[in-house]
């Protein structure tokens, strides 16, 4: 067997990032005042380290995009990567992504901002790790 | 008989162990798959998520990367650290731009979707934005999947 058969029949078909997985880090899309049973490995990453989601928060701010808490926003970023209907969000999640699109319509350059805070959050936690 | 087959086995090791060794040299790590369904890569480990996203685990199983969108960018990212590479995030840089491009995508296509029948300046601005985040996100997928095949070609 090719070893690029066993990667794509192990974890996936080639640009394909769908599909069944088992049960690992299971995603929550509870909004952050209900109890939520399992989060969501970013805001597993995030929650758990109050330092960690504070770019996020003043960027979410600055630009009057209101949610409870960037775990929220997280939430729907990963529910909506999935595919999911805006209208099948919680209502909160529902207007931090209207809020979201607004302020991307007055501030283009918010996606590449939000992406460069993401990257620091997300590569904060190997760099760290690696041994 | 049994001293044939036991150096036919010795052989075998030796050669298999001399192809890893020279995979390694020229930048790739072999690949094995677990009875769990995930993929060690040298010391680490690859698993996927329940919503169809990956991350990478050490020996420890301790979580070095989550939330990686493209089994790609996993499979790099693993052989990258196998090989020592430790500093080299540029594939999760790529990773997170594409999923930051894939959640863009996917919003300004349901908003064009939701404006298209009753505001057409509204679903005019939407459709730009969706292309641009469409082009954007193949053009990013583009890049990991050809870093992929660079690597696949090793072999």
């Amino acid at each position: 067997m090719k070893i690029i058969e066993l990667i794509e029949q192990t974890i996936g078909t080639v640009g394909s990032t769908s599909g069944q997985a088992t049960s690992i880090n299971p995603v929550s899309n509870q909004p952050s005042d209900k109890p939520a049973s399992a989060t969501s490995p970013m805001s597993a990453n995030t929650s758990t380290n109050a330092t960690n989601t504070k770019p996020l928060d003043n960027l979410l701010k600055q630009n009057q995009i209101n949610v409870k808490s960037t775990d929220d926003f997280l939430r729907a970023f990963d529910a909506i990567q999935q595919k999911t209907e805006l209208s099948k969000l919680p209502p909160e999640q529902q207007r931090a992504i209207s809020d979201y699109t607004k302020a991307t319509i007055n501030k283009p350059n918010l996606p590449t901002q939000m992406t460069g805070i993401m990257k620091t959050m997300m590569t904060s936690k190997p760099t760290s790790n690696i041994k | 008989m049994i001293r044939d087959q036991k150096h036919l086995v010795n052989e075998l090791i030796s050669i298999n162990r001399n192809v890893t060794k020279e995979l390694k040299r020229k930048g790739f790590v072999p690949a094995l798959r677990n009875s769990d369904g995930s993929v060690s890569v040298g010391n680490f480990i690859i698993k996927k998520n329940k919503n169809g996203s990956f991350f990478v685990i050490d020996r420890d199983g301790d979580n070095l990367v989550d939330n990686i969108n493209l089994p790609q960018s996993a499979a790099i990212l693993a052989n990258n650290l196998a090989l020592g590479k430790l500093t080299e995030t540029e594939i999760i840089d790529m990773d997170i731009i594409y999923g930051a491009c894939m959640f863009d995508e996917e919003i300004y296509k349901q908003k064009y979707l939701k404006y298209k029948d009753k505001d057409y300046r509204q679903a005019e601005l939407m459709n730009i934005k969706y292309q641009v985040a469409k082009q954007k996100k193949e053009f990013y997928k583009n890049k990991i999947l050809s870093g992929y095949n660079k690597l696949i070609k090793i072999t």
